[in-house]
């Protein structure tokens, strides 16, 4: 579902990314955990291809967005991109919903524009995931009326109506009132359980990294510095950097 | 000329000043989106006819610029007329500010905006025509207000391709009436009330198009 190899990623002279190899199964919950500035959003930033990586293999369920050309440069290939940016679903931590637009509209919008469905059924197919979120009954609200949570239950049901195989999560906790967090992980672990879509969840949440994934990669200085199951990561790690990661943070 | 005479000569003028600053404010708005967008574009292609637009007119004086599009362009086949002129050669210079004002509220949307939109699919065309685009309009109303206000006044300058606008009206009415001082505080009005509605206008889009976010 997800193929990563030798992927780079320098912003200007930072290098954020130095060599990633990933492969994730479809169905798979992995949560990424690691120091700030350790390389995990542009993880998910270049798996959503909002950007391109510098060199490395990308390939998103069998397609490849990118490809290099003979000076070296990193090209799109346009239908191939398009293809591949339609599997993949994103959740931001700042929510980015659009503030012009009604809840509604804020979830009906792709499927409109981008799916090409009639009004009638963007609209059921909108209810049908703001219900899912508990959100039903806010449709007609303007995103400034809403609180932290609901705007980040708004922009996961605005996610999900693309229905992606893939779902990335960015620090979607990290923006709210801690009373709101709780939240937010219950419906996670809710979308985690039925294993029909890979999940890629970024989160300073220990307990919960350890509790709804298959799957825990820290990371820490742009590489996955470890990659196991969730009670290898946080029980049994093969590494000091981790151990002593892991440990800084349950102590908060 | 009596005072019926003399009012109606201002009237008219006034009006003609009415055509030119709306004539010119349409140019302008069309001229300050095509180049503001190219602008913001990524493309050099796009990018670099309009910097050479924008700098050029703003780098240069209306009045020069008025003078080349009605003097010197029918040298080269090209002679569009007084009004055409005043109206093209105001509406460029105006829409080169403009293309600024557009850039800047462009500038202003948030990337998290574009992200979202391209994590939603959407083409980099419907990401400006429904993401981007109608945040961006608001911020440009306040700055465009102004532009629109600095054009009326400018709009005296087309005097001096002889279009008979309203200050140029109140010059040939105080040739005739040596009436000075009430002439003057009639145009000073005269302005100032157009202003007003230019003002009125403006409040009236922003209430509108403001009240959605």
């Amino acid at each position: 579902m997800i193929h990563l190899r030798g992927v780079r990623k320098s912003y200007g002279a930072l290098q954020v990314l130095r060599g990633v190899d990933l492969d994730v199964p479809h169905g798979q919950t992995v949560s990424v955990i690691g120091p700030s500035g350790s390389g995990k959003s542009t993880l998910l930033r270049l798996l959503m291809m909002l950007d391109a990586p510098d060199t490395g293999e990308l390939v998103i369920d069998g397609e490849r967005p990118w490809s290099t050309d003979d000076h070296g440069r990193v090209r799109a290939d346009a239908a191939q991109l398009r293809r591949a940016r339609a599997k993949v679903g994103m959740v931001f931590q700042h929510f980015n919903l659009f503030p012009h637009m009604s809840v509604l509209d804020n979830v009906m919008e792709a499927p409109l524009s981008v799916l090409g469905l009639r009004r009638p059924e963007a609209r059921d197919r909108a209810l049908e995931y703001l219900g899912q979120v508990g959100l039903a009954d806010k449709a007609q609200a303007m995103p400034g009326q809403l609180s932290g949570g609901q705007k980040q239950r708004v922009a996961i049901a605005r996610a999900l109506a693309m229905q992606p195989r893939i779902m990335l999560f960015d620090e979607v906790t990290s923006a709210l009132d801690p009373e709101l967090v709780g939240g937010i992980l219950a419906l996670l672990r809710g979308l985690a359980e039925p294993q029909d879509m890979t999940m890629l969840i970024v989160t300073h949440h220990m307990r919960f990294a350890e509790r709804c994934a298959d799957r825990v990669l820290f990371f820490d200085e742009g590489v996955i510095a470890e990659d196991g199951t969730p009670a290898e990561l946080f029980h049994d790690p093969r590494h000091e950097r981790t151990r002593r990661f892991v440990a800084a943070v349950a102590g908060e | 000329m009596d005072y019926g005479d003399l009012a109606a000569a201002l009237a008219r003028g006034m009006w003609v000043t009415v055509q030119i600053t709306a004539g010119a404010a349409g140019v302008a708005v069309v001229a300050a989106c095509v180049a503001g967008l190219a602008r913001s574009s990524g493309k050099r292609l796009l990018r670099w006819p309009a910097v050479v637009y924008v700098e050029l007119f703003r780098g240069t004086s209306a009045l020069v610029q008025l003078f080349w599009i009605y003097f010197v362009l029918p040298r080269f086949g090209i002679d569009i007329g007084a009004m055409t002129a005043a109206i093209v050669a105001l509406g460029l210079n105006v829409g080169a500010y403009g293309a600024e004002v557009v850039r800047g509220a462009i500038r202003t949307v948030p990337q998290g905006q574009r992200d979202a939109a391209a994590a939603l699919s959407l083409t980099a065309a419907q990401t400006l025509c429904r993401v981007v685009w109608p945040q961006a309009v608001p911020a440009m109303l306040p700055p465009a207000g102004n532009l629109a206000i600095e054009l009326l006044k400018n709009s005296a300058l087309v005097s001096l391709i002889a279009v008979t606008e309203l200050t140029f009206a109140a010059q040939l009415a105080r040739t005739a009436t040596l009436q000075t001082s009430q002439i003057f505080v009639l145009v000073l009005l005269a302005y100032f009330a157009l202003a007003l509605c230019i003002t009125g206008g403006v409040r009236f889009l922003e209430k509108r198009l403001g009240a959605t976010t």
